[in-house]
């Protein structure tokens, strides 16, 4: 738990370039000024960083402590179903994987690893589509690079 | 009828990051197009274009920039310049009442190609939060909005080439029928990506670049033009009641007496005599001027083959015998085409003309086309120059048609 905290903790630093000193658990978020455009441009940054996908609609955090709360269930929920759905797309996937270090050199510099990371879990009806067209425009972008 | 100051300029251009900078640029007769730097730009057939000499960093911080397109940036800029300088004390009334009238054509056109490098060239499924935010086409108008407090009408105009003459038509209406004391009128373009040049190189229309100058590209009203140059920047002024204006004090930099609108709805790029001329006269009209009242025309003046013979003719169909006698400039060929900031930003050129006697040049024109036959003032200013009435004229794809009339203060 501490260390979903300050994981957020140093990314709200980063972004939104606050103390630490000011970003504890019970820190209210309209205490440091982060309204809900700002909560989504944080959520977009954790779930790069946590590897999760937040929900369609965000809770009504209150605290920062709600935040982590929140990321560490999803993190959670994450571990705990292995499904095999998700590593056979993952395995269809793999042509992608050549495109990651283009990704993650082209993306914004807060995306580690551009989020390509993520497993596919929604994108199982659509597996057999995305690697291709990954493929494509890969071999696309090469010709142009040079 | 109310008669409209023009209390307030600013503007962030290629050539000036204010509107003193930007006009003694032009009036020196340098031009800002140069070739792009960026590595992208080598996928460009023609690498030329018009920067705005505009560091983001110098005015925002992080996380606004975050949720700025650079359009926005340069509108917040050149809107925070025109307020200043109109000296303005708001009160929660003319808060109340003043609007914002804005021209855009491609609105946040940097944040759209980066969107879709991220979807489609990088594979990603993770386009920024913000990209409906920065990229729509209102957001720079109501960033001013919301950056000055202003709860009246907030309008974005997008007429393509001619939104920031629209956008400045209507909010003289507003004034001029005495609806509200103050407006806020403008436009602001950022088309300098990868995506927006290759569409527009796509179209046929850029310039090629100069082989001996890069910087001589554009070359309006020449025999040897060879299309527009593309530039970014922004220009904002603030409309006044002449009254409202002369009762607090206010510095009033010109006039704005007429605007003239109208549409060709016959084709979707190419220009027409017939509708540059309408506009023209409306203009007049609606200034209560006549023709020999004109002392000087900044042109559309684009430097595509079709623009500037039509222009010419038009000129000529509505000045007659006079109209070689008038001079008319195209400074697009120092500041490139600024597309939805073209209309306000030449508007910002054409009322220092007037305050100045300096007539700014239409540079390159070293080999007249014989079918533009008019005094176009080549390669120099023409200073000491005695005019009080002036037209500024902005015709677009899409065939909208606008011309606003300006008189010396």
């Amino acid at each position: 738990m501490t260390t979903t905290f300050d994981a957020i903790r140093a990314l709200i630093k980063r972004d939104f370039e606050l103390p630490p000193e000011r970003l504890q658990r019970d820190t209210l978020l309209e205490e440091i000024e982060l309204d809900s455009l700002a909560i989504t441009e944080l959520v977009f940054a954790i779930e790069d960083e946590f590897k999760i996908t937040a929900e369609n609609t965000i809770p009504p955090f209150k605290t920062l402590g709600d935040i982590a709360d929140y990321v560490a269930r999803l993190v959670a929920e994450r571990d705990a179903k292995p499904s095999p759905a998700p590593k056979r797309a993952a395995a269809k996937a793999k042509p992608t994987s050549a495109t990651k270090p283009r990704a993650a050199k082209h993306a914004a510099p807060r995306a580690n690893g551009a989020g390509v990371t993520k497993p596919a879990p929604a994108r199982t009806s659509v597996s057999s589509t995305p690697p291709r067209k990954s493929k494509r425009s890969s071999a696309r972008s090469n010709a142009r690079v040079r | 009828m109310k008669r409209v100051a023009v209390t307030g300029l600013g503007l962030v251009a290629p050539g000036g990051n204010d509107p003193k900078e930007f006009f003694a640029s032009l009036a020196a007769g340098r031009s800002s197009i140069g070739v792009l730097e960026e590595d992208w730009a080598e996928r460009l057939a023609t690498r030329i274009a018009a920067r705005a000499p505009f560091d983001a960093s110098a005015h925002f911080r992080g996380q606004q920039l975050r949720m700025l397109d650079r359009v926005s940036q340069l509108a917040l800029v050149a809107a925070k310049q025109a307020i200043a300088s109109a000296g303005i004390e708001w009160t929660d009334e003319t808060r109340a009442s003043t609007g914002v009238f804005f021209g855009t054509g491609m609105g946040g056109s940097t944040t759209t190609d980066e969107g879709y490098a991220t979807l489609y060239r990088d594979g990603s499924d993770r386009i920024k939060p913000f990209t409906v935010l920065t990229a729509m086409n209102n957001a720079a108008g109501a960033w001013i909005g919301i950056e000055h407090g202003l709860t009246g009408p907030n309008l974005t105009y997008s007429t393509a080439c001619s939104s920031s003459a629209v956008a400045v038509g209507e909010a003289w209406l507003r004034v001029r029928s005495g609806s509200a004391p103050l407006a806020l009128a403008g436009g602001a373009e950022a088309p300098l990506t990868l995506g927006t040049l290759k569409a527009w190189e796509a179209l046929k229309t850029l310039a090629t670049e100069d082989p001996l100058d890069p910087a001589a590209s554009c070359k309006p009203f020449a025999r040897d033009r060879s299309g527009l140059v593309l530039g970014e920047g922004a220009a904002v002024v603030v409309l006044e009641d002449w009254q409202h204006a002369r009762r607090r004090g206010a510095e009033i930099f010109g006039e704005l007496v007429g605007y003239g609108l109208v549409t060709d709805s016959a084709h979707i790029t190419r220009p027409s005599i017939d509708g540059q001329a309408r506009a023209l006269d409306l203009a007049l009209e609606s200034a209560r001027v006549a023709p020999d009242d004109v002392g000087y025309i900044n042109a559309h003046g684009t430097g595509t083959a079709a623009n500037d013979a039509v222009e010419t003719a038009a000129i000529k169909r509505v000045f007659g015998a006079r109209a070689k006698k008038v001079p008319v400039s195209s400074t697009k060929s120092m500041h490139g085409h600024l597309l939805g900031a073209a209309g306000a930003a030449e508007l910002v050129v054409t009322l220092l003309a007037l305050r100045t006697g300096t007539l700014p040049p239409t540079m390159n024109l070293r080999e007249p086309d014989p079918e533009c036959d008019l005094d176009y003032v080549p390669n120099a200013a023409r200073e000491g120059q005695d005019v009080d009435l002036a037209l500024t004229s902005s015709f677009a794809f899409g065939g909208t048609n606008a011309v606003l009339a300006c008189r010396r203060a």
